[in-house]
């Protein structure tokens, strides 16, 4: 997915970000007023980019941050089949709304048939935004989630809720089928 | 100025029972198309099914690869209600453009051409033949009438489809379908279209 303009302006505003991020993560430097200066739509708080830098999720402004944005909204909400509420969300709701929301995508249907609205792409190739999906019932895929980046992918599971967790733990291994992109 | 023609359009229309297209039934000429296909392994795709008599029809006739897509899950829903044991995996809710993953060995066309965006008719054809396995065929009904220029259903003729599938198909049957439904007699041609390659 292109999320992003010139590769040229991606570049720079990148390299400007991450030193903003480094100074944040090793000084006392107050990202918070930094960001609000440049008004950027969906601002990550330092909180936030702090919160994901923990589970290992290196948050700069290569990262599309109005996902992140949305992430945190949904972190720790309890899953509930079917769902599509703070109340309760199943696996392909969440993916739904977080692309209906910030992709203004319209997606329907459960993970088998999302997955037929994707491209296949190696694991290798794994890019913020793409798709990932398990066979772990039957052999039918039955779980989706959403790629972040360094393995990490956000899903609602049905015991924790909406997590973010490790590709390569090995139930994910196990279970991964395909991953694939949206057009 | 043609509006958007996506998912909240059409389920717009379902809801509001806007869908004068609906026939209520399989149309002649589909269901005499059918009467002479034996081999009912045949994985079959109908996109813009809508509410998909055609399916029920080979479902009940027994055809056990057949698969449907609409932008909107209203009429799928229809269909599952009035066959209950259709194969849920088959209802595909989504645009035909992006499908992709599954492929076929024939696809079925009815009112689903005239809907889309008139420059999308070229990509449907390329669509088309890149769902359908080898000596694939798309099959059906395309209207020739003028009809309408800035809603659907958008017309065209003859001259105008063969720029957009000549590069895919080969022409089997190109002409005007004899056994059509009253209101569509001499407005429509009968295709079927074998896949190039
Ligand atoms: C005019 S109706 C025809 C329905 C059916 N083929 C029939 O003959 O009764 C067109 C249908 O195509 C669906 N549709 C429109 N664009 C679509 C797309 N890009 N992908 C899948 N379905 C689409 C609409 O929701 C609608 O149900």
């Amino acid at each position: 997915m292109s999320f992003y303009g010139h590769i040229w302006i991606k570049y720079i505003v990148c390299i400007f970000f991450l030193s903003v991020i480094s100074m944040h993560l090793f000084s006392q430097t107050d990202t918070t007023n930094l960001y609000k200066q440049f008004h950027i739509e969906y601002l990550l708080d330092s909180n936030d980019i702090r919160y994901f830098y923990q589970m290992g999720l290196q948050i700069d402004s290569c990262s599309y941050s109005p996902l992140y944005h949305e992430m945190c909204l949904w972190m720790g909400t309890s899953y509930h089949y079917a769902g599509n509420s703070e109340k309760g969300i199943d696996c392909s709701g969440l993916v739904k709304s977080i692309f209906y929301k910030i992709y203004n995508l319209s997606l329907s249907g459960g993970s088998a048939n999302l997955f037929l609205f994707t491209t296949p792409i190696e694991k290798a190739n794994l890019q913020e935004g793409d798709l990932v999906f398990f066979k772990i019932a039957k052999n039918r895929i039955s779980h989706i989630g959403i790629y972040l980046s360094n393995n990490k992918f956000i899903h609602a599971s049905v015991k924790l809720g909406v997590i973010i967790s490790d590709l390569n733990e090995p139930y994910y291994l196990k279970y991964f089928y395909k991953a694939g992109r949206l057009p | 100025m043609i509006p958007e023609l996506n998912t909240d359009y059409w389920h717009q229309r379902w809801l509001k029972g806007e869908t004068g297209w609906d026939i209520g039934g399989v149309s002649t000429p589909l269901k005499e198309y059918f009467d002479q296909l034996s081999d009912k392994k045949i994985k079959i795709l109908i996109p813009g099914c809508g509410n998909a008599y055609e399916a029920e029809y080979l479902h009940k006739k027994g055809f056990e690869n057949v698969y449907i897509i609409d932008l909107s899950n209203a009429p799928l829903k229809n269909l599952k209600k009035r066959v209950p044991n259709f194969p849920s995996e088959h209802l595909l809710t989504g645009d035909f453009f992006t499908l992709s993953n599954l492929s076929f060995d024939l696809i079925i066309e009815q009112t689903f051409f005239c809907a889309i965006n008139p420059e999308l008719r070229k990509n449907y054809a390329k669509q088309s033949h890149k769902l359908l396995n080898p000596n694939g065929k798309l099959v059906g009904l395309l209207f020739n009438d003028t009809l309408n220029t800035n809603h659907p259903p958008f017309g065209g003729n003859k001259e105008e489809y063969k720029k957009y599938f000549l590069p895919y198909f080969h022409f089997k049957v190109f002409a005007t379908s004899f056994n059509s439904i009253k209101p569509r007699q001499n407005r429509e041609l009968f295709i079927l279209f074998e896949k190039k390659e």
